[in-house]
Order: C-alpha cells, then sequence, then structure tokens
C-alpha cells in the first residue's frame, strides 16, 4: 500500500513537472538558427525568447535596407536582439495576452533604463533625414511597442536596448494574461560583442 | 500497475507537447464586430491594380509580410499549397508586401515561388489603416466586405481546418 503510494505520488509529480506552466522559468542556450546566444522566459501561457545579433550583422541588414554607411554603422553601435514574443495558450483554455515595452526596463550599473522602441528611432531617422523606404523598413523591423495574442498569435522583432556592445544587463518584464499583472526579470543578458580587426603585420 | 500507468501518462505528455503547439497554428480568431476592411488601390509586381472592393461577393485573404521577415517566408508555401486548393472556390488570396520595389520582390519570388499577387504597399500607407502593428498579419475578409477573421504570426494555411473556415465564408 505505501509502496503504491509512492508510486501515485511519483506519477502526480511527474506529471506536474511536465504539465505545470505557473513558474517562471528562463533557460539559455544556442539558437539552433541564429548559431548565437538566446535567453527565452516561459511562464504560462508567454514564451519569450531573445537572440543575439551580431552588430555586423545588424549593419548588413540595414545596409541592405538601403541604409547609407553612416547610418548602418550608427544603427550597429546600438544593441540588438532577435525577439520571439508567442502567447503558448491553446484554443480549450484561451487566454488573451498583452505586453507594452514602455514598462519594459533595462538594469545596468543598478539604473534603469528604457528600451529604444519605434517611436524613438522614427525621431531619429527624421533628424538624421532618412528616406521613406529606410525609415518604413526599419519600423517594421522591430518588435511593436504594444501588442495583443490570442491563442497561437506570436510576433518576430528586434528589440534595441541603448547600451555598448558586450554589455552585461538584467531586463524586467512586464506582460497581462487577460488583463492580469506578470512580471519576471531575465538576468545576465549579453549584448553581443563587435568584432575588431586588427591589420595583420608581415 | 501504477508503474505502467506512469510510463504511458508520461509517454502522453511528451507526445502532447508538440502536437498542441502544431495543432495552434491552424487557430484563425474572429474579429470583433466585423468592421468594414478598409478599401485599398494596389499594384502587384506585374503592374496589375487591385482594389479590395471590386472583390466584394469573394473571401480574400489579405495577408501583410515583408521578404525580410522570417516567419513571413516561412508561412508562403503553405499560403501556396492553401491558393492551389481555393483559387477555384471564390476566394482571393492577396499578399500585401510593405515597403519593398518590385525589383526585390520578384528577386525573392526566384526562391519562394509562389501564383497568387503579390501586391506593393511602399509607403505602408495601406498597412496603416488596418489594425496591423507587426508581420506577418492576416485578415480574412467575407463576400460582404467585413473583416472575419485575423491571424498574428505564420500558419498553416493549408491545414483542412483553415480550409474549411475559409470556404465557410462562402456559405
Amino acid at each position: 500500500m505505501a509502496r503504491n503510494f509512492t508510486r501515485y505520488n511519483s506519477l502526480i509529480f511527474a506529471t506536474i513537472f511536465l504539465t505545470s506552466t505557473s513558474s517562471a522559468k528562463v533557460t539559455t542556450g544556442i539558437d539552433d538558427q541564429a548559431q548565437l546566444p538566446y535567453w527565452e522566459l516561459n511562464k504560462g501561457t508567454l514564451s519569450l525568447r531573445i537572440v543575439q545579433r551580431l552588430p555586423d550583422q545588424t549593419r548588413a541588414y540595414f545596409s541592405g535596407r538601403g541604409f547609407n554607411k553612416a547610418d548602418s554603422d550608427f544603427i550597429a553601435s546600438h544593441c540588438f536582439f532577435q525577439t520571439v514574443f508567442r502567447n503558448t495558450s491553446t484554443t480549450s483554455k484561451p487566454h488573451k495576452l498583452k505586453y507594452d515595452l514602455r514598462q519594459w526596463q533595462i538594469i545596468y550599473h543598478n539604473k534603469k533604463h528604457s528600451l529604444m522602441l519605434r517611436e524613438d528611432w522614427q525621431n531619429i531617422w527624421d533628424h538624421r533625414n532618412a528616406k521613406s523606404a529606410q525609415k518604413i523598413a526599419f519600423e517594421w523591423s522591430l518588435l511593436p511597442t504594444k501588442q495583443e495574442y490570442l491563442p497561437a498569435d506570436y510576433n518576430w522583432g528586434m528589440s534595441t536596448y541603448p547600451l555598448p556592445h558586450g554589455t552585461k544587463f538584467n531586463l524586467d518584464i512586464i506582460w497581462y494574461i487577460d488583463g492580469k499583472n506578470n512580471q519576471a526579470t531575465i538576468t545576465d543578458i549579453q549584448c553581443a560583442k563587435d568584432i575588431e580587426l586588427s591589420p595583420v603585420e608581415e | 500497475m501504477y508503474r505502467n500507468l506512469s510510463r504511458y501518462l508520461m509517454l502522453l505528455c511528451i507526445l502532447l507537447i508538440p502536437c498542441l503547439s502544431i495543432a495552434q497554428s491552424t487557430t484563425l480568431h474572429p474579429v470583433k464586430g466585423n468592421p468594414v476592411a478598409p478599401d485599398f488601390k494596389l499594384l502587384d509586381i506585374d503592374e496589375t491594380q487591385h482594389k479590395l472592393s471590386d472583390y466584394q461577393g469573394k473571401v480574400v485573404i489579405i495577408n501583410f509580410w515583408a521578404t525580410w521577415c522570417p516567419p513571413c517566408r516561412f508561412e508562403l508555401p503553405s499560403m501556396e499549397r492553401a491558393w492551389q486548393q481555393l483559387k477555384d472556390k471564390n476566394v482571393v488570396m492577396l499578399a500585401i508586401n510593405i515597403g519593398e520595389d518590385a525589383d526585390t520582390i520578384f528577386t525573392f519570388t526566384a526562391d519562394y515561388s509562389v501564383t497568387f499577387p503579390l501586391l506593393m504597399d511602399k509607403d505602408s500607407k495601406v498597412i496603416k489603416r488596418y489594425p496591423v502593428v507587426g508581420l506577418p498579419t492576416t485578415y480574412i475578409v467575407d463576400p460582404t466586405g467585413h473583416l472575419a477573421y485575423k491571424a498574428i504570426g505564420t500558419r498553416e494555411w493549408d491545414d483542412p481546418k483553415i480550409i474549411r473556415t475559409i470556404l465557410n465564408l462562402n456559405q
């Protein structure tokens, strides 16, 4: 009887372990596609993955969208991550998920900073007289500032941080499930380092 | 007995996790209040003009996308497979590219061959009139010209459940 009870408990714990969605879990590793480090937060019906982008990769991407060298270098001087935000709830148990990037905070050297959002970049491009096609490409390449997701909805987009290359920081994240506030922190995220080549001496 | 039950349940959980995530990519969400789809007039890459209101009486799938958007690229093949099933069934599929020119899109189609029209919203004026903030986003317009369904992110467009949902709008 006691042995059966123990087995039964093991079964319950194993099932809870596999199906639990209530506790925050941050995993890190190397993203299969990008072959660069990622940080992934899973809590409830939220799945958020941010993947490092190399400055050269970002420079090349925006050069390909028509930005000149000065603007591409300017963009690449910032810290960029590819970001995938997903509502993992099912239609049988649906939840509405919302976020607003204006509520997220970067913690760097014990100070709080805001992310650089579409609106911030739009002001920069107005100031730098970027062409309309470039502004459009830039705007839609970034993760939306605010978004609402129903089951199975998700977006990809770049998120940008006003931090030097190689910086480690924490990110405070706020999101809403059916209107209820949720918070979590991803620690020790690292901006990619830039590659600096020195002339080869012969 | 419990040991066997435990094994079966664990196996079931492991098998169900990927199934649930795949199943979810077949979900279309009804649009609240079914507002009228904003009308537009855009050229496709072959310079044919498409006006949404000209398609009144048909179901119209409007997909907002860009060549540089990975999930947009991911769903194009399933959109083409769906188009092959839907094109003779009073359905129109319009993929509206945001901000790129005909040359860029044409070059892209060498790797992603599709036969439905690829429209160009070069100045992003059309997408701004729709409730869209991220790519890809897709709307299904019913034959009366109202927004019926919406999907944010990729879908398996040739899944029977989605095909059925689209065709049911014709009834």
